[in-house]
């Protein structure tokens, strides 16, 4: 099996312990396998002891399921999700730097940021710094206007995502029963 | 009551009923082995040449027992000495857990002596590590690291304390084994997921779904895995391959598994499987594989694997199902619940026909009488007519490994001690001395090949020191067989780097360690060096001489199809 | 304190292995971590929130810049910066609830993207404190799941 072949983005929730070494260990299972991590990002939840973690990765259909597999067997990972544009709402924040010197490329800016929705939230005698949120298309999109200007620096958070309707990361299947057995018996 | 870490460690080891440990001291884990001799007699701790040596004995151990064994080490090379012994575990699910100490927290981050990330180089070949920072948490872990160790899918864990926390101290309270999953972390672990632990653990509609496969097939195939061994199910394996009436071979892992001397038994499967195996898992419409990873030693190729069959996977790990090889049907739990609910709705099936087309072909290898030399299967033939049916038999990594796999019938869980996922060459000596160390009360041999014994001899001076009457057996070809075989067949016999034309004399290794020894030629000769070692009560090294040019047959190359034996 | 780092990393895999190693490894730990596209395809930022005293941050900063896979690391200070969060989450609500909830999330300039039955779905991005206030008040509402990005930070 080429990983390459059919590989296509896709997106893992997951709900982790938040201790040390838990985010080396999930980072480590990637590059074990030999994937390359897209796009990463972790941040608290409403319980102080997890984290949630959504990791963008390039890999075809039977890999992926592996992954998670491999992901769900961590001592430290309560559970995993895989995410689709069809049943998840993705949303990242991008912070950009433009270069805009005299009044007429900052108004030029200003008008393009408006398009966007984006805020500026910083304005210097050279530059403009913009605040944009929305899905990866419109990032890039906006990027990619602005690249007209100079863009002195891009920061970005890495996607997340959370499902439509009534399912959450919590929910329980049948899967997630097998994973607990061969894990927890004691 | 109050202790420092070091006494809260050996309570916490008595608890698990923890009896026997192997290990090497030094600096960081001295506190620890202070506190050792004050549990002289409660905990007998074996000393041998080397950290690597500690691990595998620990693995022996667990291996041999069922329980989990138990390995001391001190930081920095300590610890990093354990690291091959502790890939062996983890790549053959055996229960031991790795206890190391660190430097004092005050020195941990600065690259200070002997100081190594050992957690960190822990992490990819352990089920879970553990840092200790807090001696208040110390019992805690401890008890959390066992029960991981041993629990579903078993395997090595590794505990990083500071020395710091061993010298400190916390209050202590007994807490009895079965009292340990309601408390502290355990509680917490075992409440995540109290809804699933309620349900019953093995799916009954899988089961169901498998019996009607069953009563659809007119030719099945299992397959004995390690995970019976682990699962220690070998009573349940026996009972349904009975009623099964169907073939059944076993992988490296999975000696042990069921009865080796049951006339449905076909021997090994894979690359070095025999031809029954082989071709009944290539001919067969129904494949059982119970606690098997489908590894590209046993697969081979992934995509032409059982082609005409329906693969069943039976396995106590979820990641496994579909991970080498698709299937068409899991069924997740323990080898034994599994097998038992199977047992219990399988009508007595009858294969003749198939049976009679799998048995037509060989189930072990056919040799040459040769002359006044010896050849593999008479090696083994004389050790097995010689030691008792239920001697434990550890092996080294190479040709010798696959000859012994292949001659010798294992019956139980535990008989069988070999590096199979890993491949360890020098794993068997250390193996060999956990094991007697476990079971006292049955022989214990180990066989080697030049290569292998070379690697981990140093612990013929544990094996003197504590008196453990364990014969190694040295099928002595002077250079690296199995290597050597692929030279041959693959790399047009360019014998690069694979001689051993080089000492040491084994006979005279053992009288230096003060142990006996002899080199044997011819099977008259081995069988008077069996029967003197067998009745002299210590260590014996046999150096059995065999021919550099034997192999092991048959042969399927990696990546081919199972049934396209190489000539040989 | 708090050290905020803003790292550009090769695009690779194992790299993201190899930092948040390099934190597990020194006993540091860290607070938020996210890693983001650039508009450069071989390079990555990853911008690495965590708390410790005056020398430990210091530590890490050395640490990073040793790490052979780490083009450049820029330490921020807070006051200087910009540092941003962004949030999706789910807050459950009723008939009597319903037009404060979506009151406070007007005044706060957070989005309400979707007004399911039972339930609201929130963009919300803000400055990480007050990311966490807003998360107090959603709390008395009910949360059903939450989503954080983790910080992101650029100097003004």
């Amino acid at each position: 099996m080429d990983k390459m072949n059919d590989a296509k983005r896709q997106t893992l929730a997951l709900l982790v312990d938040n201790e040390a070494g838990v985010l080396s260990q999930i980072a480590r299972l990637f590059s074990r396998k030999g994937y390359n991590i897209e796009a990463f990002s972790a941040g608290p939840t409403e319980n102080p002891g997890r984290t949630r973690i959504t990791i963008d990765v390039y890999a075809d259909e039977p890999h992926t399921e592996l992954l998670c597999n491999q992901l769900r067997k961590l001592y430290p990972v309560h559970s995993v999700k895989r995410l689709n544009t069809e049943n998840s709402i993705y949303r990242e924040l991008t912070l950009i730097k433009v270069k805009a010197e005299g009044s007429e490329k900052r108004n030029d800016v200003m008008q393009i940021a408006n398009i966007f929705r984006a805020q500026i939230i910083d304005v210097s005698l050279e530059t403009l710094t913009l605040v944009v949120t929305g899905d990866s298309e419109k990032l890039k999109a906006i990027e990619n206007i602005l690249s007209e200007f100079e863009i002195l620096e891009i920061a970005r958070t890495g996607v997340v995502a959370i499902e439509r309707g009534k399912a959450t990361i919590n929910d329980e299947s049948k899967e997630r029963g097998e994973f607990n057995y061969g894990k927890n018996v004691l | 009551m109050r202790l420092t870490g070091a006494e809260i460690l050996m309570e916490c080891l008595l608890e698990q009923e923890v009896d026997t440990i192997f290990g090497y001291p030094g600096g960081t884990i001295l506190y620890v082995y202070d506190a050792l001799v004050k549990y002289k007699g409660r905990i007998h701790h074996y000393l041998t040449a080397h950290e690597q040596g500690a691990s595998h004995a620990a693995d022996g151990y667990a291996r041999s027992t069922g329980k989990v064994g138990v390995a001391f080490s001190t930081s920095g090379p300590g610890a990093t000495n354990l690291t091959t012994g502790v890939a062996t575990a983890y790549m053959d699910s055996s229960p031991v857990v790795f206890i190391s100490c660190n430097v004092a927290e005050s020195l941990i981050g600065k690259d200070s002596f002997q100081e190594v990330d050992s957690t960190g180089v822990m992490l990819p070949i352990t089920k879970c590590t553990f840092q200790i920072s807090d001696v208040n948490k110390l019992a805690d872990t401890v008890r959390r690291a066992f029960a991981i160790a041993r629990s579903g899918r078993p395997g090595p864990v590794f505990i990083d304390i500071l020395k710091n926390v061993t010298a400190e101290t916390a209050e202590y309270e007994f807490v009895p084994k079965s009292e340990h999953k309601k408390s502290g972390m355990l509680d917490a672990l075992y409440n995540r997921n109290m809804a699933d632990l309620h349900k019953p653990s093995v799916d009954e509609e899988d089961i169901d779904k498998l019996i009607e496969m069953i009563g659809e097939s007119e030719k099945p195939m299992l397959i004995c895995g390690g995970g019976v061994v682990r699962g220690r199910a070998h009573k349940e394996y026996n009972e349904f391959l009975n009623l099964m009436d169907a073939p059944s071979a076993i992988t490296v892992m999975g000696g042990g598994g069921m009865n080796g001397r049951n006339p449905l038994a076909t021997g090994m499967i894979g690359m070095h499987g025999s031809q029954a195996s082989n071709i009944a898992v290539n001919e067969c419409d129904l494949l059982i594989a119970v606690g098997c990873r489908f590894s590209d030693r046993v697969a081979l190729d992934p995509e032409s694997f059982a082609s005409q069959a329906k693969i069943v996977h039976i396995d106590i790990d979820r990641s496994e199902i579909n991970k080498n090889i698709a299937t068409d049907h899991h069924i997740v739990g323990d080898a034994k619940e599994v097998l038992r609910m199977l047992n219990s709705r399988l009508s007595q099936q009858d294969h003749t026909e198939w049976k009679k087309f799998v048995f037509s072909y060989p189930t072990e290898t056919i040799y040459d009488e040769g002359g006044d030399t010896l050849n593999p299967k008479q090696v083994c033939d004389t050790i097995a007519r010689m030691v008792p049916d239920d001697t434990i038999v550890a092996t080294d990594v190479g040709q010798h490994q696959m000859w012994a796999i292949q001659h010798f019938h294992f019956d139980y869980p535990g008989q069988l001690l070999t590096s199979g996922g890993f491949g360890t060459m020098g794993f068997g000596l250390g193996a060999a001395i956990g094991a007697k160390a476990g079971n006292p009360d049955k022989a214990v041999i180990h066989i080697a090949g030049d290569g292998s014994f070379r690697m981990n001899c140093n612990e013929l001076a544990t094996v003197q020191h504590y008196g453990l009457p364990i014969i190694t057996f040295v099928f002595d070809n002077q250079t690296l067989g199995m290597v050597r075989q692929w030279q041959n067949l693959i790399y047009k016999k360019n014998f690069s780097e694979t001689n051993m034309d080089r000492g040491p004399d084994f006979v005279k290794l053992a009288d230096a360690y003060g142990l006996r020894g002899r080199r044997v030629t011819n099977q008259k000769e081995l069988a008077e060096a069996i029967e003197e070692a067998m009745s002299c009560g210590e260590g014996y090294v046999i150096d059995c001489m065999i021919d550099i040019d034997e192999m092991v047959r048959p042969m399927v190359g990696g990546g081919s199809h199972i049934t396209d034996f190489m000539k040989l | 304190m708090k050290g905020i780092f803003s790292v550009l990393v090769e695009n690779k895999d194992g790299v993201l292995s190899a930092v948040s190693g390099l934190f597990a490894r020194r006993g540091f730990n860290i607070d938020t971590l996210a890693v983001g596209e650039t508009d450069n395809r071989e390079i990555s930022s990853m911008t690495i929130t965590s708390t410790g005293d005056q020398r430990t941050i210091d530590q890490i900063e050395k640490q990073l810049n040793k790490n052979v896979d780490v083009i450049k690391v820029r330490r921020l200070s807070d006051t200087k910066s910009v540092c941003l969060e962004m949030m999706l989450i789910k807050v459950a609500y009723n008939l009597s609830n319903r037009t404060p909830l979506i009151e406070f999330c007007q005044l706060m300039g957070a989005k309400v993207m979707k007004v399911a039955p039972k339930y609201l779905l929130i963009e919300y991005h803000a400055e990480p404190e007050n990311v966490e206030d807003f998360i107090k008040v959603m709390k008395g509402y009910g949360i059903i799941e939450i989503q954080r990005t983790g910080t992101i930070a650029m100097e003004k």
